[in-house]
C-alpha cells in the first residue's frame, strides 16, 4: 500500500476527530455549522483536483497520437474515470452545501452565482459523458472527448471560481464577503482545514486509481 | 454554540458513530486495493 493513500486516511481521520473536538471561533448565525468548513469545502478542492488530473489524462490522450501512432486509450480511461469520481465529490459538495445554507441562509438553495456556477459546472461536465456515449468508436470517442474536456475544465474555472467573485453572493469569498480565509479562518481552523483539504484530495485521487484499475481488469 | 451538548459528553457519541463509519469505509478501501493488486498479479 502506497504512503500517500494511508496519508490521506490519516489526515481525513484526524480532521474528522479534530473537527469535532477543537475550538472555533464563535461567530452569530454559524455556530458549530463552522465546523463545516472542515468538510463541504474539501469535497470541491478534490473535485478540482480530480478534474485537473482528468485533464491532463486527456491532455496526454491527444499527444500521443502525435507522429501517427495509435492512441494511448487508457489515458482516455482515466480521464473518464477521474471525471466520474470529481462529479461524486462535487455532488457531496452540493449537498452539503445545501443543508449548510439552509441552516445559516434559511434555503436549500439561492439565485447565486456561485451556486449556479457549481450546478452549471455540472451540467458541462454531464454533457462530457453524453458526448462520449454518443460515439461508437473508441479512438473517436477517446478523441473528441479528450478536447471537449479541456473546454469544459476552463469553464468550470470561469463558473466557480472567477465571476462569482465580480459580483454580488451570499457565498463566503465572494462578492465582497470574506472568505473563511481572510480574518474568519484563525490559525486554529487553519490547523484542522489544510489537512483536510490534502487528506480528501488524496483519498478522492485514491479512489480514482482504483477504478481505473477495476476498469482495466474488466475491460 | 452547543456547550450543553458538550458538557453533558454527547459529543463522544457524535465522535464514535463518524469514527465507525471512517473505519468501516477506510477498510473497504484498503480491501479493495488489495484485492485488485491480487488480480492483476493473477494477470
Amino acid at each position: 500500500m502506497k504512503a500517500w493513500k494511508l496519508l490521506g486516511l490519516a489526515l481525513v481521520g484526524y480532521s474528522l476527530y479534530a473537527g469535532l473536538m477543537f475550538e472555533v471561533p464563535r461567530l452569530v448565525i454559524l455556530n458549530e455549522t463552522i465546523r463545516n468548513l472542515y468538510f463541504h469545502v474539501p469535497m470541491w478542492f478534490t473535485m478540482i483536483a480530480l478534474l485537473g488530473g482528468s485533464l491532463a489524462y486527456s491532455i496526454r490522450l491527444l499527444r500521443s497520437g502525435d507522429a501517427g501512432q495509435a492512441l494511448d486509450l487508457d489515458r482516455d480511461r482515466q480521464a473518464k474515470n477521474f471525471a466520474e469520481v470529481a462529479m461524486v465529490f462535487a455532488l457531496l459538495g452540493l449537498f452539503t452545501g445545501m443543508v449548510w445554507a439552509k441552516a445559516t441562509w434559511g434555503a436549500y438553495w439561492t439565485a447565486d452565482p456561485k451556486l449556479n456556477g457549481t450546478a452549471v459546472t455540472l451540467l458541462i461536465y454531464a454533457a462530457y459523458f453524453v458526448l462520449r456515449g454518443s460515439v461508437d468508436d473508441p479512438e473517436k470517442k477517446a478523441r473528441l472527448g479528450a478536447v471537449y474536456n479541456v473546454f469544459a475544465f476552463v469553464l468550470m474555472i470561469v463558473f466557480i471560481g472567477i465571476l462569482p467573485r465580480m459580483t454580488d453572493s451570499l457565498h463566503p469569498g465572494n462578492g465582497g464577503n470574506p472568505a473563511f480565509g481572510n480574518y474568519d479562518l484563525d490559525n486554529g481552523m487553519r490547523l484542522v482545514f489544510y489537512p483536510a483539504v490534502l487528506g480528501w484530495i488524496f483519498t478522492g485521487w485514491w479512489i480514482a486509481t482504483l477504478r481505473v484499475r477495476l476498469a482495466r481488469l474488466t475491460s | 454554540m452547543a456547550d450543553l451538548f458538550r458538557s453533558e459528553g454527547k459529543i463522544y457519541v457524535v465522535l464514535a458513530v463518524l469514527g465507525i463509519l471512517f473505519v468501516g469505509l477506510a477498510a473497504y478501501l484498503i480491501w479493495m486495493d488489495r484485492r485488485l493488486a491480487k488480480l492483476e498479479k493473477q494477470k
